[in-house]
């Protein structure tokens, strides 16, 4: 050994000069705890490496964050500044508006004139503020194509005309930023998450090195001697599997996503928020193909998938699901796509208690479809394990009535005990901040698949729809031993006579026997169905079904009638009722007291909301909007050569003066407005009869409608006073191959 | 150099906690900057529709019956009178981002542009003093120096382990392979001195 070198003790010097022979194993042990050593250097710089990555990550994600919520916030702010701008314009082109029919249909004089232009004028000058602030604000400015000139296509996208649920298009789009933020800090997390568990192979793979270095060195010592060849081979052992392990783990490092994901995301995220579904499942995909452990979207490429499985009305930037309803049931092909997502974001780490909901319905869904028993005990599964996260959290008292419901309902599909179940669902349906309509609606629309997948349980299902409407009605209930329900005081009521009038807006029904019903003391819930067409199940239209309030009931003859309450005021967005077969269940103190079922025969129709009115129409998707700026205080739908349309005027209640509440006054206005519309499109214009009481026309109390007749069609009008003073005349027209009368019901208050 | 590696991660944790600190501060300044600007812009919709309702009023006035005259005469000072106090708010604060305003303190759209959000909201954050002083981006970045240097210690720590090994084969070595693996332990010990030496200085 050279005099340089460091002063390592020969093995004979420690052992004997009997072990001389030993002393090249012992030289080879040394070295190979110095290389050991080393390993353990380099594993330990790879440590640290790892232990940077998560930081930086994690610092990363904190901020992608913090960013995320302030850019929601400010863009939250920034494009309700812009809507109220377009509030502001059209508030002022109403007062136009209205001066300028003030001057046609009342008093006018020279000061009404001049107000109309007035008001015009201020109008053009908000309109040219508004789209210079907008650009000085980098936002774009929202304007109406059928009115405001000029209105390029893109801003004209966001208007009421073209958004069905507006303004939550503009929002959504100024949001865009605030989605792709909170994708980056969830790949940013995503890249945490892998550098924390490298760094924890990493202390895996040292330990192992650590033992190795201490089996070397033991083996050197006198005591070591005897079981040398032993401690040596279980040393290197050990330090090959510790180099394997930190290879491995090293060179299969997970990869950050791309910040491509977190765009395609955050167009996934707007368009859904857009009811463009399809759309949204496309660009999930691209997210989901550049990031596949995305859970976000994952889970909400799930639900879009699942709402794509409803039936939809029309097509392009106004689709919307028909009906509008959240309760209806998917097709088995969604559901399959939507659970698969469902899972896998669930196996992919998800802990939301939301998903495992999803997944438990879809499962259930799925297995009522497929008669699957093994689905539905994964369902039971499922929802108990999201029940009992959701019951620890505060906002989510609809899921948990949901997944309660779904436990219940499994239980029931698969023969096991259903009744303590239904009745802790039922007894979150008396939480305050629960939707009850919704909760009891998607627990009818559930009892009557299982009734059509599984006719078995008929009779479970007839007692059990009662005992959830009455579970509202007079909290949760317990049956009586001969299987009725608690009547609370008052014999059961049977209705005769029940009958159906849907229209494409409206549902109306009408009782001609209501038997011992008395309105002051008995309660009546309407559950209106809508046949699902794809699985078959009533689906329930929660929107105008539920207890019928003070009001909700009219008198008709012996009987009574519903106040045809309207699906499309309703609705949100504001949707059309499809074509397809109607039925509505009359319940009378918790029990069934009637119930009638009938066709609705109609085109495809969509709900097109006037700009310059608060009020939609069930049209055509092709017909066209109406010039608004060439008709003051008016606006309408029609066909490309306007043989068929629909209109509707707002004239200020004070054009009628102190007439305003007289009936006659209302229809004369009407007849005027009729006159002054029909006087150069419809030749032949002539009333069919006096003009009558109604309570259809866009549900005003003191509404009023009129037949009319035109050479080769006929019109409806209607007039009516809203709360706030304005009068509302509206009229339909056209051929007798046009449903003049159902386009007339569908105007709808918004 | 284990010692010196640990003191820069501890060093980058504490630089990213007050870099976390400073950008929630940044953030909540920055919205609250945000909505105050968006409620001047409200303003301003109520300003200048005031000012052409009153301008529009008094000139409308002479076309009309005495009576209407009149009446529409003093609306106009009403409308005036709320513009006016309005466009002091919104125009006299932040005088270069407002709109050209006539002596009367109405708006006059012919000779000048509209609200300009982008020039009243740097007006507005130049003025926010809690703004000021902070840079969480900066703080970010010195997080993340301090964090390679504890890495670049760490390598530098496992190079001094690497010359250990030179020097081990060259104690259980003879002749010439000894003095080889020496020497080369020795420069191993020396880049890594000299790599110490960079990174702690610089």
């Amino acid at each position: 050994m050279s005099p340089e070198s460091p002063e390592i003790p020969h093995v004979s010097e420690l052992t004997g000069e009997h072990e001389h022979h030993h002393d090249r194993h012992g030289r080879l042990i040394a070295v190979a705890i110095v290389l050991t050593t080393l390993a353990a250097a380099l594993v330990a710089y790879a440590q640290a490496a790892a232990l940077r990555t998560h930081d930086e990550a994690d610092a990363r994600a904190e901020r992608n964050g913090a960013l995320a919520l302030s850019a929601a916030a400010i863009a939250n702010d920034e494009s309700r500044a812009q809507v109220d701008r377009f509030d502001l314009l059209q508030s002022e082109e109403r007062r136009a508006d209205n001066a300028a029919l003030f001057e046609q249909y009342g008093a006018g004089s020279a000061a009404t004139k001049l107000e109309a232009a007035r008001w015009t004028q201020i109008a053009h000058q908000t309109y040219a503020d508004t789209r210079a602030i907008a650009k000085s604000e980098g936002l774009p400015y929202i304007c109406s194509p059928s009115h405001d000139a000029p209105c390029p296509a893109a801003n004209g996208f966001y208007s009421p005309e073209q958004d069905p649920n507006f303004p939550i298009r503009y929002q959504q789009n100024a949001l865009f930023q605030s989605y792709r933020l909170s994708a980056l800090r969830d790949a940013a997390n995503q890249a945490a998450d892998n550098g924390e568990a490298q760094f924890v192979h990493y202390a895996a793979a040292l330990t192992m090195l650590a033992v190795g270095v201490f089996l070397f060195g033991y083996a050197l010592t006198p005591q070591g001697r005897a079981r040398r060849t032993l401690f040596v081979r279980a040393a290197s052992g050990f330090v090959v599997v510790a180099c394997g392990w930190a290879l491995f783990h090293a060179l299969e490092h997970g990869s950050t996503p791309p910040d491509s994901a977190a765009t395609a995301f955050a167009n996934g995220e707007v368009a859904t928020n857009d009811y463009q579904y399809g759309q949204a499942v496309a660009d999930y995909d691209r997210a989901i193909k550049l990031s596949p452990k995305f859970v976000t979207a994952l889970f909400h490429r799930a639900t879009a998938e699942y709402v794509l499985g409803v039936p939809h009305s029309t097509l392009g930037s106004t689709t919307l699901p028909a009906p509008a309803g959240p309760v209806t049931v998917p097709s088995v092909q969604a559901i399959d796509k939507a659970a698969a997502d469902d899972a896998r974001a669930r196996d992919q780490g998800s802990t939301s208690p939301t998903l495992l909901a999803n997944l438990g319905a879809d499962l259930l869904y799925r297995g009522l479809l497929r008669h699957d028993s093994n689905d539905l005990r994964q369902s039971l599964d499922v929802s108990r394990q999201a029940a009992l996260a959701l019951a620890q959290q505060n906002q989510s008292a609809n899921d948990l009535v949901n997944a309660r419901f779904d436990i219940a309902e499994a239980e029931l599909a698969l023969g096991d005990s259903y009744a303590r179940d239904y009745q802790l669902a039922e007894h979150s349906l008396q939480a305050t901040d629960v939707d009850t309509e919704s909760g009891v609606g998607a627990a009818l629309t559930d009892l009557d698949l299982i009734r059509v997948t599984h006719p078995a349980l008929a009779s479970q299902v007839a007692t059990l729809d009662g005992q959830v409407v009455a579970s509202v009605q007079f909290g949760p209930v317990a049956l009586t031993p001969n299987g009725d329900l608690p009547a609370k005081g008052r014999p059961p009521i049977r209705f005769t006579g029940v009958q159906l009038q849907p229209d494409p807006g409206h549902m109306l029904y009408t009782i001609k026997g209501p038997g011992s019903f008395n309105p002051s003391d008995d309660v009546l819930s309407a559950q209106w169905q809508y046949k699902d067409p794809v699985n078959g199940e009533w689906a329930v239209l929660p929107e105008i079904s539920g207890p019928v309030a003070k009001g909700g009931l009219l008198p008709a003859g012996p009987g009574y009638s519903s106040s045809n309450p309207s699906y499309v005021s309703l609705s949100t967005p504001a949707t059309c009722l499809p074509a397809g077969q109607y039925k509505v269940d009359l319940y009378v103190n918790g029990q069934l007291a009637g119930s009638a079922t009938t066709p609705g025969n109609w085109p495809t129709l969509q709900a097109a909301r006037f700009r310059q009115v608060d009020a939609a129409i069930c049209a055509p998707p092709n017909w066209q909007p109406l010039s608004v700026s060439s008709t003051p205080g008016a606006d309408g739908y029609f066909t490309a050569n306007a043989s068929a349309g629909v209109v509707v005027f707002t004239i200020p209640g004070a054009a009628l003066g102190s007439a305003q509440a007289n009936p006659a006054a209302l229809a004369f206005l009407m007849r005027k407005v009729v006159a002054g519309f029909a006087s150069s499109v419809l030749p032949g214009l002539v009333p069919k009869g006096p003009d009558q009481a109604t309570s259809f026309f866009m549900n005003f109390s003191d509404g009023r409608f009129q037949d009319w007749t035109f050479n080769g069609g006929k019109l409806i009008s209607g007039v009516g006073m809203s709360p706030s003073g304005e009068i509302y005349v509206g009229l339909s027209y056209g051929p007798a191959s046009v449903d003049v009368a159902d386009l007339f019901l569908s105007i709808s208050q918004l | 150099m284990g010692w010196r590696a640990s003191l820069s991660d501890e060093h980058a944790v504490h630089q990213d906690e007050l870099s976390r600190q400073d950008l929630v501060q940044q953030q909540q300044s920055e919205l609250a900057d945000t909505q105050l600007v968006d409620s001047y812009m409200t303003q301003f919709g109520t300003f200048a529709e005031d000012s052409l309702l009153a301008r529009s009023l008094r000139q409308d006035a002479p076309r009309v019956d005495h009576n209407n005259a009149q009446t529409m005469l003093s609306e106009a000072q009403v409308d005036l009178n709320l513009a006016r106090n309005i466009g002091r708010q919104i125009g006299f604060t932040y005088p270069a981002a407002a709109p050209y305003v006539n002596p009367d303190g109405s708006y006059e759209p012919q000779k000048g542009s509209a609200f300009d959000f982008a020039q009243t909201l740097a007006f507005v954050e130049s003025a926010d003093e809690t703004l000021h002083g902070l840079d969480p981006d900066q703080l970010r970045a010195q997080a993340r120096s301090q964090r390679l240097l504890g890495l670049h210690l760490t390598g530098i720590a496992a190079l001094f382990v690497s010359a250990l090994v030179f020097l081990t084969l060259a104690a259980v070595s003879r002749g010439t392979r000894a003095r080889w693996f020496a020497s080369l332990g020795g420069l191993v010990a020396g880049v890594a001195l000299v790599l110490f030496a960079l990174v702690d200085l610089f």
